[in-house]
């Protein structure tokens, strides 16, 4: 599975699940890190890490251990597909209609 | 930890009425009307805040935590005033972290008449799932759009009229900084005033999700919240919130009500594949989106952040980054230790002028206890506090301008990697930094780390760090004990252990104190904004203010105890005056000014130093009045409180390598670490001593070996922070638990340490 830590700078891709503590999954959440969403890697520090990343509009720094909870799909047309897969199990009705 | 408890429970100083209450006109005259501003960080907030409240303000804590509290108050039309109270910045309204905890506390309990939502206007899709939240507590809302000017620059254009109709509460646009839009805001405020709504049913999250919180809804019991909040509860309660469902168990029917939430969360998590908690977030966000998508008419064609981005590839560079932001501490460290040096110089003759003015009112000869009391105790003691106010000035004014333009975030992203290897944040770096000034500002400014743990840990280590006033100590001892070859390598060892230390205390406190996981490192990197000279100014005077209400409070007191302490009990007769009166020694008169001043420049320092290295005790001959002066203030110290506390506690020093002189000269450096020096200059029977003074060293020389040195230079380091520090401690953790904590905690740590490095040393024939 494929996590932020595996973009380099320059690159985007799409959230797919948020693996961490409530804790952690609240504040990206709010910070607008949510499944679906657009995500960039932006630039990195100087060893490597924090990862500064774009997402909705927001600019966030992570670190390795937010980072790696992150689960990304790379491909915009292959998160199409997920999100499609997901759809037959997931009600598109409560959500769709703002989504 | 216990601070989320406390932060809970911050009660209302006044019983609060529920104060949104669709139906209930006003009641006017009868209580203040009571405003909130709630928003994101980084939003404006402050800015706002202090356009709407000019002077009329008040910054504290909250009680028991390190959340700056603001209050101040708004005139309303018809010479009305308002209580306006600025909620600390979240991104959110959970229970995961005091700021959040307190501003949902306020929300909820506080009463509010108005809650303004205040949110940055180039980046409405995340700031308005606040406002999503602050509907859901049914609060009477006003919508503040801020940073009007920049979103309109990138040629974004809001329907207010439609916004309006939509949500049903006054909207309206504000530039903070600039101060416009103030008498639209409180025209709006006005308006909620006169017909206050419950938005609440407004928020529509999606139909399957609003279905579950309906019903969760219909099990709230009656008093759980106010009614209007009784949506939030719900969700809460559906997000399975540790702290409502904690609350709701202690309730007597508490268990089967949650068993029947629990089973339509467990439903609803089922049918649509995600947590609930999650399903919430998600449906905020899409009535955002559905807002958003019906009111901006235009939307940004420039992107608002380009000239940020354009900055950041240099100054967050993976490889220029650190550099450049080396050079700009260095910058503000140079600025704040020269400029503020001549200011340092006029407050010291200030003091000493006032000194000498208050000995004036005394006629020669018949000066008193009161004299002593308010020139010693209370000038010197107050006078040592505020000596510091320009460096404090100066260097809150850089890291206000650090803080506002959003530079600090990219320093704190460039430095976390550092820091978090020791359990501290990125943000930790600054106010340690400072702390080599001087550990009260370094302690001021952890109000700049977001999280409640990180600063607690940074300020309980601060003192670790070597002080300014800690350098008059080591430019004594070092050259009493160390040849000269030894000296800079000394001093560096010194500063190196003390930062050493600083990261190895914050590491075991991480694992001991703060056990568990780390607090979530996601910062926010703002957008570069142009600060205002006023809000800068704001912030720094805000800051030293606070500092200087501690000059007149815990710091003033402790002086006046240490006083007294070496002040009495007075010597009635003193030996020395025995021995003149016997013949034994004789008093001649002081030599001329001139001569001491040049004695005291020119090299005689040596020939001066042999001569101390002599006892200091007059065995026969003649000693000056001075000296003679010099040697009753000695009997008086060794007679004082100080002096016999020293004496009593000598043998608890003595395996560290200490007598009662040492001991009782530490008592003073608790006032402040330099006065240490003095202290021994009067134990000396020298009189009034710098640390460059050559008598005092061939003295330690003669009395203690190099080792005592070492070891008395570690517990120096390490141990008894000075009073001023206990203070500021104490009022920015908001806890006496955790400056008494820090205070026998170094102190111990020191005593660890340098009875180690004694007997090891010894041991080893040293
Ligand atoms: N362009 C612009 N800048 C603003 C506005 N309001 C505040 N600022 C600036 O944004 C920065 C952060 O403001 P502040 O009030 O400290 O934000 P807070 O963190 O929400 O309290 C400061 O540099 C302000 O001068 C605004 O309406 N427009």
């Amino acid at each position: 599975m494929k996590t932020l830590c595996n973009l380099s700078p320059g690159q985007s891709a799409r959230v797919m699940a948020i693996q961490a503590s409530t804790a952690i999954r609240q504040r990206m959440f709010h910070m607008g890190i949510l499944p679906n969403a657009q995500i960039a890697l932006e630039r990195v520090g100087p060893t490597g890490h924090p990862l500064w990343i774009a997402c909705q509009g927001s600019q966030i720094a992570l670190r390795l251990g937010e980072a790696e909870a992150v689960l990304i799909i790379d491909d915009v047309r292959e998160a199409e597909a997920e999100a499609e897969r997901a759809s037959a199990t997931t009600d598109l009705d409560s959500r769709g209609d703002q989504r | 930890m216990s601070a989320d408890a406390e932060a809970l429970e911050i009660a209302p100083e006044e019983a609060r009425p529920s104060a949104v209450e669709p139906a209930a006109p006003h009641a006017e005259g009868l209580r203040r009307i009571r405003i909130a501003l709630a928003g994101n960080p980084n939003c404006g907030k402050t800015s706002l805040f202090n356009a709407l409240t000019g002077a009329h303000q008040h910054v504290g804590n909250y009680p028991g935590v390190t959340v700056e509290r603001r209050d101040g108050s708004v005139s309303l039309e018809g010479e009305r005033s308002a209580a306006l109270i600025d909620l600390p910045g979240t991104y959110s309204l959970t229970s995961l972290s005091p700021e959040e905890k307190i501003a949902q506390d306020e929300l909820l309990t506080g009463g509010h008449d108005v809650v303004v939502v205040v949110a940055d206007s180039t980046n409405l899709h995340r700031n308005l799932v606040l406002l999503a939240q602050v509907m859901q507590m049914g609060a009477n809302v006003v919508l503040c759009l801020n940073m009007a000017d920049e979103a309109r620059a990138a040629g974004q254009v809001i329907d207010l009229v439609q916004m309006e109709r939509l949500l049903g509460c006054p909207v309206v646009e504000t530039i903070g900084h600039r101060r416009k839009g103030m008498k639209e805001l409180k025209a709006a405020i006005e308006r909620a005033l006169a017909s206050p709504t419950n938005l609440g049913n407004r928020l529509v999250l999606g139909e399957r999700l609003d279905a579950a919180l309906a019903l969760v809804r219909d099990l709230v019991p009656a008093d759980f919240v106010k009614p209007e909040a009784k949506a939030w509860a719900a969700a809460k309660l559906l997000m399975n919130d540790a702290d409502y469902v904690a609350r709701l168990q202690m309730l007597g029917t508490g268990t089967s009500t949650l068993d029947r939430i629990t089973a339509i969360r467990t439903r609803l998590e089922a049918e649509s594949g995600h947590d609930a908690a999650l399903l919430i977030t998600e449906g905020y966000f899409g009535f955002v989106d559905g807002l958003l998508r019906e009111v901006i008419t235009q939307s940004s064609r420039a992107d608002a952040r380009l000239l940020t981005k354009k900055i950041d590839a240099v100054v967050a560079h993976r490889v220029l980054g650190l550099p450049i932001f080396a050079a700009a501490m260095y910058a503000i460290f140079w600025l704040t230790f020269t400029l503020g040096d001549p200011p340092m110089g006029w407050i010291e003759s200030g003091f000493e002028a006032l000194t000498g003015w208050v000995r004036g009112l005394w006629p020669e000869g018949s000066e008193s206890m009161l004299l002593s009391l308010l020139t010693e105790g209370i000038i010197g003691g107050v006078g040592g506090v505020i000596v510091f106010l320009p460096n404090i000035l100066l260097l809150f004014l850089g890291l206000a301008f650090m803080e506002d333009t959003g530079y600090l975030a990219r320093s704190a992203f460039l430095v976390d990697r550092l820091m978090h290897r020791f359990g501290l944040h990125g943000k930790s770096f600054i106010p340690m930094m400072t702390g080599f000034g001087c550990t009260i500002p370094g302690i001021m400014a952890t109000r700049t780390l977001e999280n409640e743990r990180d600063r607690l840990v940074t300020m309980f280590v601060l003192p670790l760090i070597s002080c300014g006033a800690r350098l008059p100590i080591w430019m004594l001892l070092v050259p009493a004990f160390f040849p000269a070859t030894w000296r800079a390598p000394m001093l560096f060892a010194i500063y190196a252990s003390g930062l050493a230390l600083a990261l190895l205390v914050a590491f075991l406190l991480r694992k001991a104190a703060f056990k568990g996981e780390d607090a979530p490192f996601v910062m926010e990197l703002p957008p570069y904004r142009l600060p205002t000279l006023r809000g800068v100014l704001t912030k720094m005077c805000e800051r030293a203010w606070l500092y200087l209400k501690k000059a007149g409070t815990i710091i003033l007191s402790v002086s006046i105890l240490l006083w007294a302490l070496t002040a009495f009990p007075k010597v009635e007769d003193y030996a020395i005056d025995a021995r003149v009166a016997a013949g034994e020694v004789t008093v001649v008169a002081n030599p001329k000014e001139a001569d001491v001043a040049e004695a005291d420049d020119v090299n005689d320092a040596k020939a001066k130093a042999v001569a101390a290295a002599e006892p200091a005790e007059p065995k026969a001959g003649t000693i000056t009045e001075a000296e003679l002066e010099a040697l009753r203030g000695q009997e008086d110290l060794e007679a004082s409180f100080a002096g016999r506390i020293g004496q009593t506690l000598e043998p608890l020093f003595r395996p560290l390598g200490y007598d009662w002189k040492i001991v009782t000269a530490m008592l003073g450096a608790f006032a402040a670490k330099e006065v240490f020096v003095a202290q021994m200059g009067i134990i000396y029977s020298m009189g009034e001593v710098d640390e460059a003074s050559e008598d005092l060293r061939a003295a330690l020389h003669r009395d203690y070996t190099p080792l005592v040195g070492i070891s008395l230079i570690l517990f120096l380091l390490i141990g008894t922070p000075c009073m001023a520090t206990i203070a500021v401690t104490k009022r920015e953790s908001g806890r006496w638990s955790w400056a008494l904590g820090q205070f026998f905690g170094l102190t111990a740590l020191a005593y660890a340490m340098a009875l180690i490095v004694f007997q090891v040393g010894r041991l080893l024939g040293f």
